[in-house]
């Protein structure tokens, strides 16, 4: 459940610096919710603007937006705007920043999109590149028999 | 032919995926099936091994028709199960999901419930916290008499597993177990379908041993009560307390000792079941449930008194289901107008939906009421088997206390 966030209760503003420079500011609940932020936060106190290296600004938004606005019908809907890789970079940005329901929510979303699918098509759709040789390829599929069995083509 | 997909961005040329660590990419196993997860491990090397360290047992949608296929599923299970213990040292169990249907009673009762019980005893010495089991059975009646045909019996394990979260049982016997002290001071969510407890006492010590439930769904469940006990068992569990109960759902639930009292702090409440009358004791105990917005209730010969219970509803559904027409007109009694105004069609009654109607004198007198009380109601919803005109214009002409009230009448 989010917290309420108020403006009167904790007025302090942050900066975040994303990866490519775009500057956000942020209010310091918001900020804490990033559990990365608050271990930096707790290290040096006065500390106004926080770099975060690992992520772009368009995904630091998109963060920011659903720490603010996170609850049960928002986290339904939210994954359905983003592509694959949109979903995927937004959830290293949410395991460096250590939210954990982001991190939740976007590996729900991961896993509904792959579900039920070939191992073709989840190649695809991560670039995997399939490095097993056809032998063993084929001695794992037959040690696990029962999972290989009527799965969509697609 | 496939059209190839052409994307802008570089990125989608990239495996990012493989850039996460273990743990992240074990965290979107967890949400496939079992199934799924095991078959990651030709994606590449890197896959090979993820699936031993998620910690779940997912089979959601398992069909068993053939001697082979239950060969073959249980082996699969079994070498999941030795798989992560052995090579991943796994010895931690969240969650156990698994959803069954056999074709007869044989690949059941033979092939099937007995290594179901190995895996529920395996899974709760793992700290479960989610335990789904649901069983299904077809062609039962051919072969009824070769099996005690009566639900199998459930590990009494189970009930030593305080970790559970949630429970969600469907066609078990429980016997063999004492619930005297028995405890799952962790569970909140209760889903029970067809499970057969031997003594009615056993149940109500169940849910006497659930202080932090908050979402209970009990159907298809019944139990025979002789005179003698029942006021015993209404004794003892008089002041059974749920103080976090917020959802309660009774389907063919009948159980004369289980006191309404303790669903008063629920939101929502759905009884729908023949035996209301004896779900609720008359009203030697008032309980007023002082949450509850939602209520759908099978029908009930006293309504005045049902408003008067709920100050704060909001919206109100009223079905009768299976109502047996000789049962109804037994229940039938006058309509009793309440000597005021319940405070739920005062202040906070918005919508009201009446499935089945029939033209029972009663049932027109108790739409009629709320529609001349109910202040703010903007829906009054009813459905009926055959068209009904005269029930329609008496309706119709009368007159409603909310200006922006919708009347819908619906065959």
């Amino acid at each position: 459940m989010a917290e309420e966030k108020s403006q009167a209760s904790s007025s302090k503003m942050l900066t975040l610096k994303a990866s490519d420079g775009v500057l956000f500011e942020v209010e310091l609940n918001i900020a804490k919710e990033m559990k990365t932020v608050q271990a930096y936060i707790d290290d040096c106190e006065d500390i106004e603007t926080i770099p975060i290296p690992n992520v772009l600004g368009k995904h630091l938004a998109i963060v920011i937006e659903y720490i603010k606005k996170t609850n049960e019908e928002y986290d339904a809907e939210f994954e359905k705007q983003w592509n694959m890789d949109d979903l995927q970079l937004l959830l290293l940005a949410a395991n460096y920043l250590n939210i954990s329901g982001l991190q939740e929510c976007l590996c729900k979303a991961i896993a509904k999109r792959i579900e039920n699918k070939s191992p073709e098509y989840v190649r695809k759709v991560f670039n995997i590149e399939n490095d097993h040789s056809p032998e063993e390829e084929a001695k794992l599929r037959k040690e696990y028999k029962w999972a290989f069995e009527g799965v969509d083509k697609d | 032919m496939r059209r190839l997909k052409n994307s802008t961005a570089a990125a989608s040329t990239v495996d990012t995926i493989s850039s996460l660590p273990d743990a992240i990419l074990c965290h979107i196993l967890y949400f496939l099936t079992t199934k799924e997860a095991v078959a990651t491990s030709i994606l590449s090397k890197r896959w090979i091994h993820l699936w031993h360290h998620v910690h779940n047992l997912n089979f959601p949608d398992i069909k068993v028709e053939t001697v082979r296929s239950s060969v073959l599923f249980n082996e699969f299970v079994y070498s999941v199960l030795l798989s992560r213990e052995i090579i991943a040292g796994y010895n931690v169990m969240n969650s156990f999901t698994l959803d069954i249907r056999y074709d007869n009673p044989h690949l059941a009762f033979d092939l099937g419930f007995p290594n179901i019980r190995k895996w529920i005893n395996v899974a709760v010495q793992r700290k479960l916290e989610h335990l789904c089991i649901r069983l299904d059975v077809d062609n039962l009646d051919d072969n009824g008499l070769d099996y005690d045909a009566d639900y199998p019996n459930l590990p009494v394990s189970i009930f030593t597993c305080r970790t559970l979260v949630s429970l969600d049982l469907c066609w078990f016997r429980v016997k063999g177990f004492s619930f005297s002290g028995f405890q799952f001071p962790s569970l909140k969510t209760l889903n029970l379908k067809w499970v057969n407890f031997s003594k009615v006492r056993d149940f109500m010590l169940f849910i006497a041993g659930c202080p932090i439930l908050e979402d209970l769904h009990i159907s298809q469940m019944d139990f025979f009560l002789e005179k003698d006990s029942l006021t015993l068992q209404l004794q003892e569990f008089k002041r059974l307390s749920l103080p976090k109960l917020k959802r309660a759902e009774f389907v063919q639930f009948g159980c004369q000792c289980f006191p309404v009292n303790a669903l008063s702090t629920v939101e929502y409440l759905c009884i729908n079941t023949l035996k209301v009358n004896q779900l609720q004791r008359p009203y030697d105990v008032v309980t007023i449930f002082h949450n509850l917005t939602d209520l759908l209730l099978h029908y009930h010969n006293r309504w005045d008194l049902v408003l008067h219970q709920c100050p704060k509803l909001q919206n109100l559904q009223l079905s009768k289901g299976l109502c047996d027409p000789m049962w109804c007109e037994k229940g039938q009694e006058n309509w009793v107008e309440p000597e005021f105004v319940p405070q739920c069609l005062l202040s906070s009654l918005r919508s009201c939906t009446i499935h089945d109607f029939s033209d029972l004198q009663s049932e027109l007198m108790l739409e009629q009421y709320i529609l001349k009380n109910a202040i703010i109601l903007q829906t009054m919803t009813i459905w009926c088997k055959t068209e009904q005109p005269e029930m329609e214009s008496k309706l119709s002409i009368c007159p409603m206390a909310s200006e922006t009230c919708e009347l819908s009448l619906c065959c």
